[in-house]
């Protein structure tokens, strides 16, 4: 019933449950109950320990132990892993064919329809080649019945109901990275939602509830010279614990279009695609460096919670971990492995947490250039 | 009116669960459940505008 991995961060301790892969933040006081209930080998040693070492009462010690194991009990109900097993779908046969290059690597999409193409291409539309390759890593993307085919090398990687097409493209984005680093999942961390910056020494992460404005705020940051390693989509991988480059366009939204546009000479050159949602128009803005160009990975020890808000006077400062534990981990995806799980709290021990709640945008970038020198 | 209320409690811990996190608060203290997705994502997982496929891939 114990967690497999714990460690204290400032006055939090966070415990890890591998049958769930849950995360749970607690106070070190509770802790310190919890470990007594660990500890004892019956329901009544419980009790007479804890008035013994922690002066607690015998009708109180009641309570806290059926909440305790109410408790674990939560923590230690296992998710459902089952991996489906598909009698392999007929590859249709492809009209819609893309080549993409990054850096030294190139890959092949073969698209079932338009509105599947719509679905991957907008965000890579900077990386489309018009040299048709041989031999490259070729992947099958299409719709039967009502599911979503993601087909690798002419290997199965998996299906996906329609209504969660946002799960095709994260297994593609997982694919691609895999494809450009020559890993395979076990060898990542987490694909945090998250994206990130860099400078030529180190990576500064930011994060925020949907619609805080993370890819907006990356899109000014690149404006003023800021490589974006990341756009909402942030690798951490296991070997180095180094965050990695996704080099996909940064996707900006219908109402940022005026403000960024003085600030990109070809802003109105870029296409608007429909969003996967349908009523907003998205671009896609070129990264500023390709992944010949810019670093491939880099350490990341500082993470920023940002906030934009138009009626807001604008600030930076230090936090707790507790905050941006709460948005980063439901977010993202954190390997089940256990192994990696320890690697993530090991890397959160090292982590400076910020919160910038901006209105100026000179402020913003003011202040994350500020980090990279700190 | 007591049952309605318990049935609106049960709705937002279902939601707050769907959110990947919530606190439970308790006589010994609070602990906070964060999940982390069980797989790989991008983009918003379903507007209220309906997905690309129709407004009926929204759940």
């Amino acid at each position: 019933m114990a967690p497999k991995h714990f460690v204290a961060l400032s006055d939090k301790i966070i415990l890890w449950f591998e049958p769930s892969n849950k995360y749970i933040v607690i106070s070190k006081y509770l802790w310190e109950i919890v470990r007594v209930y660990l500890d004892s080998l019956s329901e009544s040693e419980f009790l007479e320990n804890l008035n013994f070492n922690l002066n607690i009462q015998l009708d109180k010690g009641k309570v806290y132990l059926n909440e305790i194991s109410e408790f674990l009990i939560v923590a230690n109900s296992e998710v459902n892993h089952k991996s489906e097993v598909i009698k392999s779908s007929l590859i249709p046969e492809f009209q819609l064919v893309e080549y993409y290059t990054f850096g030294n690597f190139s890959i092949k999409i073969n698209f079932g329809s338009e509105q599947i193409k719509a679905l991957i291409h907008p965000q890579w539309a900077n990386a489309i080649s018009q040299i048709k390759i041989h031999d490259i890593e070729d992947f099958y993307i299409f719709k039967e019945d009502d599911f979503l085919y993601l087909i690798n090398n002419k290997n199965y990687v998996g299906r996906f109901p329609t209504s969660e097409y946002h799960l095709l493209q994260g297994q593609f984005a997982l694919q691609l990275i895999n494809t450009l680093y020559n890993k395979i999942e076990s060898d990542w961390i987490a694909t945090f939602h998250a994206s990130t910056v860099c400078n030529n020494q180190e990576a500064v992460m930011l994060i925020g509830d949907s619609g805080n404005g993370k890819s907006t705020l990356s899109a000014i940051l690149m404006a003023h010279g800021i490589d974006v390693l990341a756009d909402d989509f942030t690798p951490l991988s296991a070997d180095n614990k180094e965050v990695y480059r996704f080099p996909s366009g940064i996707s900006v939204k219908t109402g940022s279009f005026e403000m960024l546009k003085p600030l990109f000479p070809d802003f109105d050159n870029y296409p608007v695609f429909k969003s996967t949602s349908k009523n907003v128009n998205v671009k896609y803005i070129p990264p500023l460096k390709n992944m010949e160009e810019g670093p491939s990975h880099l350490p990341c020890r500082k993470i920023v919670y940002v906030k934009f808000d138009k009626n807001t006077t604008s600030t930076i400062q230090e936090i707790g971990i507790e905050k941006i534990l709460e948005t980063l981990i439901p977010e993202s995806w954190i390997s089940p492995l256990a192994q990696n799980s320890k690697l993530f709290l090991e890397w959160l021990k090292d982590l400076e947490c910020y919160e910038l709640n901006y209105s100026d945008n000179d402020f913003a970038v003011a202040s994350i250039k500020k980090l990279f020198n700190s | 009116m007591e049952k309605k209320n318990l049935n609106n409690e049960i709705t937002r811990k279902e939601a707050l669960q769907r959110m990947g996190k919530y606190a439970a608060l308790t006589a010994v203290g609070t602990f906070l459940i964060l999940n982390p997705q069980k797989a790989q994502a991008q983009s918003t997982p379903c507007d209220p505008g309906g997905g690309p496929f129709g407004s009926d891939d929204c759940p």
